[in-house]
C-alpha cells in the first residue's frame, strides 16, 4: 500500500470516528465503576488474607511438618516436546485413494459434491484431481454453518484432506456454495484405513463474520475422521503449551477450537499411540475465500420460458445440477468479479460475456444435451494466472 | 480522589472522551462494547489520577488501559470456551456481526484479526509511532511492521473497501 493509500486509511478512519459521540453521562459512569473496582480490590485483599491465614493451619495438620507446596500438575504427555519424527506417507498412498465411504447427512450430500467441484482445481490441461467424499454435516451453532470434508490431492503426490465450511446453511439441503464460504485444506500429517485423520482448519480470513458459541467466537474447526465404525475418537493436542482435548463418541469429531491466532504444535495420539504431529499455526489454503457479493438477477425476457438459472459464485466451475435436454437455448448472463464469465456445456464452449454487472447475450440457438453439465466460471485477467472468483447469475430460456 | 481531581477528570472525560470511544469501537467493532470498554478504561484512569502527575500523560495511560483491557477481555472470553459434546443450538451475542454495514471500512476492519485491527487502529488513527504500537500489544517492532503490512494488504483486497474507492473515484 502506497502512502497515498495509508493517507486515504487515515481519512477514512478519521472520517468514521468523527461520527462517534460519546454518552453524555460516561465520566459519572466511570466514576461508579471506579467505585466498584476499588471495593471488588478491597475484598479480594482481604480474601487473600484470610486464606494466607487459614492455609498454614490446614497444611500444618496434627504433625505440623507437611508445609511444602501441593505436587505439581503432571504434565500432559501430549505436551511433552518430543524429537520423534513421523516417516512421510508414501506417495503410493494417496488420500484419494482411501475407500472410506462417505458418512453423513444424506441430504447434504448433493452441496458436497458442488464443494468439491468448487473447490479442486486442476491446472490448465490437467485431468480433474480425483476426490472422495467423506462427510458433510451440519453445525449447530449461530452461524448455521456446514461443514464438508472430502480427501483429494491438491497437488500431485500429496494428500489432502479438504474441509469447506459454508455459510450460511438455511435452510438445509441442497445448498449453493454460498458467499461467505470458506474452503481450507492441510497436508495430512498420515492417513490410512488403521489411522485416525486429524485436521485443524483455521479460517482466518475468512469472509462474513465468524461463527460463535455463545458467546465467543472461534477461528478453528478441528475435524477429525476415525475409520468407518471408530466408537470414539479421543483427540489430544496443545495450544501454546496448554493440554487441549476433544472427545466424541462415533467415528467424527468436528468441534470448534478457539481464536484465529490459536497456534501450536498439533499430535495426534491414538490409543496412546502418537500417530502425528506438526504445526497447526501454517496450514495452507486451497483456492480463494467466495467474498464476491452477488448480482442482480438476469430478468426473463417476456415471451421466454425459463428453463434453468445458475446463480452462484466462486472459482472456477459449478455444475449444474439437473439435466434437461434443451435444443434450442439461448443464455443470458450477468456476472461481476472476474474479466469475464465463460459458460460450457461440459467442455463445449457455449461463450463468454464481460463481467460489468449488465445483462448480456452469451449464446442464442444452442442445444443442450440431458447429460451436459452446465458450467459457469470466471476467466482469469491473466493467462496462466489463478482462475478468477466471479459472482454470476445466468439464465437458459426458450421461446414461450 | 478530591473535588478538584473529580473536576480536572471530568474535564479529560468531556474533552477526550470522543476520540477515544473511537479508537474503543475501532478494535471492538461495537458500539456498546465499545462504550463498556472505555468506561472501564476510565474508571481505572479515575483510581489512578492522584498516581497520574504529569496531566500530558493521562492519555497514554488511559489509551493503554484501553488497549490492555480490550486484550484481557478477548483472552478472558476465549478461555471461557469450552469444547463440548454438544454444541448450543441458539445464537449468542456475537460482537463483530453487529458491525454497521453501512460503514464499510469498520465492516472492513472488523474482518481482520483481532491483534491485526488493533495494529491497523493505533498506528493509523491513533498515529502511534510502530515502537509505541509494539510496546502496548506487547510484541517486536517487526510484529508490528508485518501485522501492519498484512493488515492493509488485506484491507487493499477487501470488498467493501474496493467498493468504497471505487464509488469515491467517479
Amino acid at each position: 500500500m502506497s502512502a497515498d493509500d495509508e493517507r486515504w486509511l487515515r481519512d477514512r478512519l478519521t472520517a468514521v470516528v468523527d461520527t462517534e459521540q460519546p454518552p453524555a453521562d460516561l465520566a459519572t459512569r466511570a466514576e461508579r465503576t471506579a467505585g466498584r473496582i476499588r471495593r471488588r480490590r478491597f475484598g479480594t485483599a482481604a480474601a487473600v488474607a484470610a486464606v494466607a491465614v487459614a492455609v498454614p493451619l490446614v497444611l500444618g495438620g496434627a504433625g505440623g511438618t507437611d508445609r511444602g507446596l501441593p505436587p505439581a500438575r503432571p504434565t500432559d504427555p501430549a505436551c511433552l516436546p518430543s524429537d520423534q519424527v513421523l516417516p512421510d506417507q508414501p506417495d503410493a498412498v494417496s488420500a484419494a485413494d482411501v475407500t472410506w465411504p462417505y458418512r453423513g447427512d444424506p441430504a447434504l450430500r448433493p452441496t458436497l459434491d458442488r464443494v468439491m467441484a468448487a473447490s479442486v482445481n486442476p491446472d490448465p490441461g490437467e485431468p480433474r484431481p480425483p476426490a472422495r467424499p467423506l462427510y458433510a454435516g451440519r453445525l449447530a451453532e449461530p452461524a448455521g454453518s456446514a461443514v464438508f470434508v472430502f480427501a483429494t490431492r491438491l497437488t500431485a503426490g500429496a494428500p489432502w484432506l479438504a474441509v469447506a465450511r459454508v455459510l450460511p446453511a438455511e435452510p438445509y439441503g441442497d445448498l449453493a456454495v454460498a458467499p461467505d464460504s470458506a474452503t481450507a485444506g492441510a497436508r495430512l500429517p498420515r492417513l490410512g484405513p488403521e489411522v485416525q485423520v486429524s485436521l485443524l482448519v483455521p479460517v482466518e480470513g475468512a469472509p462474513g463474520p465468524l461463527p460463535a458459541t455463545g458467546w465467543d467466537r472461534y477461528g478453528n474447526l478441528l475435524v477429525a475422521l476415525g475409520p468407518p465404525g471408530t466408537d470414539r475418537i479421543d483427540y489430544r493436542a496443545c495450544y501454546r503449551g496448554r493440554p487441549f482435548t476433544a472427545s466424541g463418541a462415533g467415528d467424527v469429531l468436528v468441534r470448534p477450537v478457539g481464536p484465529v491466532d490459536a497456534t501450536g504444535r498439533l499430535r495426534v495420539v491414538d490409543g496412546g499411540r502418537l500417530v502425528a504431529e506438526g504445526d497447526v499455526g501454517a496450514p495452507v489454503f486451497a483456492g480463494q475465500n467466495l467474498v464476491l457479493p452477488g448480482v442482480e438477477p438476469v430478468p426473463v425476457p417476456a415471451g421466454r420460458r425459463l428453463v434453468q438459472r445458475l446463480t452462484g459464485q466462486g472459482e472456477p466451475q459449478l455444475p449444474r445440477t439437473a439435466g434437461t435436454a434443451v435444443p434450442s437455448a439461448t443464455l443470458l448472463a450477468r456476472c461481476r468479479g472476474a474479466e469475464q464469465l465463460t459458460v460450457a456445456a461440459a467442455d463445449r464452449p457455449l461463450g463468454r460475456v464481460p463481467c460489468d454487472e449488465q445483462v448480456h447475450v452469451l449464446a442464442e440457438d444452442v442445444e443442450l444435451g440431458e447429460s451436459e453439465p452446465l458450467m459457469a466460471g470466471g476467466v482469469p485477467e491473466l493467462r496462466g494466472g489463478p482462475d478468477a472468483p466471479v459472482a454470476y447469475d445466468v439464465v437458459v430460456v426458450t421461446a414461450g | 480522589v478530591d473535588e478538584l481531581a473529580r473536576e480536572e477528570f471530568r474535564a479529560y472525560v468531556a474533552a477526550r472522551s470522543g476520540a477515544l470511544l473511537g479508537t474503543a469501537t475501532l478494535l471492538t467493532g461495537d458500539r456498546a462494547l465499545a462504550e463498556d470498554l472505555l468506561q472501564t478504561a476510565l474508571a481505572r484512569t479515575y483510581l489512578a489520577w492522584g498516581r497520574i502527575r504529569r496531566r500530558e500523560a493521562v492519555d497514554a495511560y488511559c489509551r493503554r488501559v484501553l488497549v490492555t483491557t480490550y486484550s484481557t477481555w478477548w483472552r478472558r472470553k476465549w478461555r471461557g470456551e469450552v469444547p463440548t459434546e454438544r454444541l448450543p443450538e441458539r445464537a449468542g451475542s456475537d460482537p463483530y456481526g453487529q458491525v454497521d454495514e453501512g460503514v464499510p471500512l469498520r465492516a472492513a476492519l472488523a474482518r481482520l484479526p483481532r491483534r491485526m485491527r488493533a495494529v491497523v487502529v493505533l498506528r493509523y488513527w491513533e498515529d502511534l509511532p510502530e515502537a509505541e504500537v509494539a510496546e502496548l500489544l506487547g510484541c517486536s517492532v517487526g510484529t508490528v511492521k508485518s501485522q501492519a503490512s498484512r493488515a492493509l494488504a488485506k484491507l487493499r483486497a477487501d470488498v467493501d473497501v474496493v467498493a468504497l474507492r471505487e464509488e469515491e473515484s467517479r
